[in-house]
């Protein structure tokens, strides 16, 4: 499924210039007259969503900048790469919505450079896309061990010999060695090394492995 | 002309205002020293009277003193002689016993005159004979006239009696009292200025003069007698010259002198004061006068009747660059006069003689000596004397050349105020009318691109394409409007007018499409006239105007409970006589109203405090309306809120046609 352009501008011709070129350009493009239109459909599509929104700066009631810190709110940050359309004077809102994670953004009236940005939007939406599934498959093979192979786990990953691990856990060396050999199956690691990096990326997925009730 | 120039005038007015203070302020006291020289010439006049005086009367004491001596002396010879007569008659006598002494006539004349006793004496100094006068028989005649006070003590004349053949030489004595020969000597004349007094060696008094009731005032004199062996005569002057300090007259009138000198000086000095004062009074006032004109900004003349002049004062003679000197005295046509406008001038002048000078003053413009134009305002006024007799005429002449350059320079500097402010509005403007402008660029921007990418792809020819060119067009005039619109604002030129009708331009702003419409947050309820005659107007600039009053209107009433509600009225505002009709229309709010501010306090430049770019102020909106010969006003709404509203007369054509 490809991802959807959504554009919001309070102002008709603009709006429907952007979607015009955008259509043009092969996108799937949806408008909307504010913010509070937006965000109504935004909630209604949430988990599945796939998005690059465009949005104008100057808008009333909800500014450009207020609609990019509802949709942060919403977990799209680092999901739905997010464009601006900036009028004159407005480049300190920009730059303070940049610095909150927008990709970029077309100063108007340069509609022409849209098209572009649009297209590398959809080329960073396309790799966010990418990572959160692999780390949603990492995380669904972890989630598959169970909680003595966690255990393991954990502490093969910070080096321990498994007569260590054993002593700790209070079960014989040759059980730890049939779980050590499970999960480096289920994880599809070869070495202490491997399953040491693939927690690492847990961790940056924002998963703590080694809990409480894995340590 | 300068008054550095002219140093020796400042000396002098120094000179005179001060050295005569001096003498001045002395003059007063001249009377008192007069009278004080004058009393010390009196006085040394009196000492050395009274020191003549004095040497005078010593000189008479002596001569007096001599005259009484002479005269005693003479006396004395004189009854001496008398005695000898006695004497020789004795020596005639034959025989001493029968000799009656007091018989002989000789004797008998010597007791009538002085003598008390006579005695013969022989050569041994036996007594041969010896007569005394009988009391009373011989009293002494004078006494009456001088009384003279004595012990009665004698002296005596001796005689020598020559010998005869029976005797041998013998003496015969006389005596005499003291007294008497002081009483019988005619002293009267002595005796009224002296006392006269014969004092004995041992101090006594032998005679004397003196009585009660007159005392000598004046120290003796004393002079002893050659006749008299142990006397001494002394003359004790009754009067002496009185020092000139005890008469009462003199002290009296030199006293009243000193009185009168004093009360002199007094009163001159008042009067010397107050001539001084007016002197001073006068002085200053003159100064003052003088400085007064001279650092007038006005020039003044004096001309008498036939035009002459009489007086100019500095700041005319720098007006015109001429030395008072050069000008006093001149008859018109005046040097200063521009050679080309002399006629004119000497019919004005003439004109200013006969009375009939304009009072509210007259223009006219002289030369500098310089050459350069002066333009002036003069104000002649009749100039007459104490005496109300009309001498002529006093010219107050103006310099309005640095008034007009000053009204001149504040008209540029209100113009450069107002085209700051113009260029300060557009400023506003620009910055509001940029970001509608780029809406219809970017629109254009937005449609071109998707048409490039559409023929690119050699897509055919579809509604929504058809539909983007049409979009691409209007948006192409939209932004073309709005263009020229800021570049005749920027111009200053005068707004393309059209025949515009106010409630299809109200229609156009309030389309629910526009995002006016959406950023409102309000509703809108409009009552519009049903037929409205249409006004010239610049649809852009009055679009701007209705616009900025909605969302002033919307600001007004953010924030404040309840549903807001803005309303928007049309009408036609019948006209007046002589007046053109107008159209009016109001935006009206249910805000808090305006707060005690009038139009011009919202009309303050940056009196928004509304974000930036979000409408343009209430001024500009002003000026714009005022640009059509349209009013903006303001007011309150009886139950609460403010109505912002305007006027733009209707279209001339269409007033003609509603007027047939």
């Amino acid at each position: 499924m490809n991802p959807t352009i959504f554009v919001v501008d309070d102002e008709p011709d603009v709006r429907n210039a952007v979607a015009f070129a955008l259509r043009q350009s092969g996108h799937t493009v949806r408008t909307f007259a504010s913010g509070h239109e937006l965000l109504n459909e935004v909630d209604s599509l949430l988990p599945e969503l796939r998005a690059v929104f465009v949005l104008d700066v100057r808008m009333e009631p909800m500014s450009g900048p207020a609609l990019h810190d509802a949709l942060i709110a919403r977990g799209l940050r680092e999901r739905a790469p997010v464009l601006f359309l900036s009028g004159q004077g407005d480049i300190p809102l920009v730059v303070a919505a940049m610095s909150k994670g927008s990709l970029d953004f077309v100063e108007k009236p340069h509609i022409d450079r849209l098209v572009g940005k649009v297209t590398s939007a959809l080329a960073q939406e396309a790799e966010w896309f990418d990572t959160s599934r692999r780390a949603a498959f990492r995380l669904s093979l972890w989630v598959s061990l169970s909680p003595q192979q966690k255990r393991v786990a954990c502490r093969v990953a910070q080096g321990k010999l498994n007569k260590v691990i054993a002593h700790d856990l209070h079960v014989g060396e040759r059980m730890i060695e049939e779980h050590r050999r499970k999960v480096f199956d289920k994880l599809g690691v070869h070495s202490a090394a491997g399953l040491a990096t693939t927690l690492a990326e847990l961790r940056a997925d924002g998963v703590e492995p080694c809990d409480e009730e894995a340590a | 002309m300068d008054r550095a120039t002219n140093p020796g005038e400042l000396a002098g007015i120094t000179h005179r205002s001060v050295r005569p203070n001096l003498l001045r302020r002395g003059l007063w006291l001249l009377p008192l020293g007069l009278c004080l020289v004058f009393m010390l010439v009196v006085g040394l006049w009196a000492a050395s009277n009274e020191a003549h005086d004095r040497q005078a009367l010593a000189r008479q004491l002596q001569a007096d003193a001599t005259s009484v001596q002479v005269q005693m002396e003479a006396r004395l010879d004189l009854e001496r002689a008398r005695l000898r007569e006695v004497a020789m008659r004795l020596s005639a006598q034959p025989d001493p016993a029968s000799t009656d002494l007091k018989g002989l006539p000789e004797v008998i004349a010597g007791f009538d005159r002085l003598w008390n006793r006579v005695v013969w004496l022989d050569a041994d100094l036996r007594v041969l004979g010896l007569a005394d006068r009988t009391v009373g028989a011989a009293a002494a005649p004078s006494t009456d006239v001088l009384r003279v006070q004595g012990r009665g003590q004698a002296d005596h004349l001796e005689q020598a009696v020559p010998a005869t053949a029976g005797l041998r030489e013998g003496k015969v004595l006389a005596r005499y009292d003291l007294t008497d020969l002081l009483g019988s000597t005619d002293l009267a004349w002595l005796s009224g200025r002296y006392e006269v007094t014969f004092v004995s060696e041992l101090g006594e008094i032998i005679a004397t003069t003196a009585r009660a009731d007159r005392q000598p005032q004046n120290a003796p004199f004393e002079r002893s007698l050659a006749s008299f062996r142990d006397a001494t005569l002394r003359l004790a002057p009754y009067e002496a010259p009185q020092p000139w300090f005890r008469g009462g007259g003199v002290i009296a009138l030199v006293t009243g002198l000193l009185g009168l000198g004093i009360a002199a000086s007094l009163l001159l000095r008042r009067e010397v004061g107050q001539v001084q004062q007016a002197e001073t009074a006068s002085r200053t006032e003159a100064a003052w006068r003088r400085s007064m004109e001279d650092s007038a900004l006005v020039g003044l003349r004096a001309r008498d009747t036939e035009g002459r002049i009489l007086y100019v004062n500095k700041t005319l003679c720098e007006m015109v660059g001429y030395s008072q000197e050069e000008l006093v005295g001149l008859v018109p046509p005046l040097p200063f006069w521009p050679p080309e406008a002399i006629d004119a001038l000497m019919a004005t002048n003439l004109n200013t003689l006969a009375g009939a000078a304009p009072a509210a003053g007259y223009e006219t413009r002289w030369r500098h000596r310089a050459g350069h134009a002066v333009d002036v305002v003069i104000f002649e006024s009749r100039l007459v004397d104490g005496e109300g007799r009309h001498l002529g005429w006093m010219g107050s002449i103006v310099d309005i050349g640095e008034r007009k350059r000053l009204e001149d320079l504040e008209r540029r500097h209100t113009e450069a105020l107002t085209q700051h402010a113009r260029l300060n509005d557009l400023g506003l403007i620009a910055s509001e009318l940029a970001h509608e402008l780029n809406q219809p660029l970017a629109a254009l921007a937005g449609y071109s691109t998707g048409l490039k990418v559409a023929l690119r792809k050699g897509t055919t020819v579809d509604d929504e394409v058809l539909a983007a060119v049409e979009a691409l067009q209007r948006n192409a005039t939209n932004a073309g409007d709005i263009v020229n619109w800021i570049r005749r604002q920027g111009a200053r030129a005068e707004p393309v007018r059209q025949p515009c009708d106010l409630n299809a331009l109200v229609d156009e702003v309030l389309q629910p499409r526009r995002r006016l419409m959406q950023r409102l947050q309000a509703t809108v309820r409009l009552d519009r006239a049903e037929v409205l005659p249409l006004v010239m107007a610049d649809h852009i600039g009055i679009e701007q105007v209705l616009t900025n009053l909605l969302r002033n209107a919307a600001d007004a009433m953010a924030g404040r409970p309840g549903q807001p509600v803005i309303d928007v009225r049309t009408r036609l505002i019948a006209s007046d006589e002589g007046e053109r009709s107008a159209v009016e229309l109001a935006v009206c709010d249910t805000g808090p109203g305006l707060l005690g501010q009038s139009l011009d306090d919202l009309c303050a430049a940056f009196f928004s405090t509304k974000r930036e770019g979000m409408g343009l102020g209430l001024g500009i909106c002003r000026s714009i309306v005022e640009q059509h010969g349209g009013r903006l006003a303001a007011a309150d709404r009886p139950d609460g809120g403010a109505c912002i509203s305007f006027t733009l007369p209707v279209a001339v054509s269409m007033h003609n046609l509603e007027l047939a």
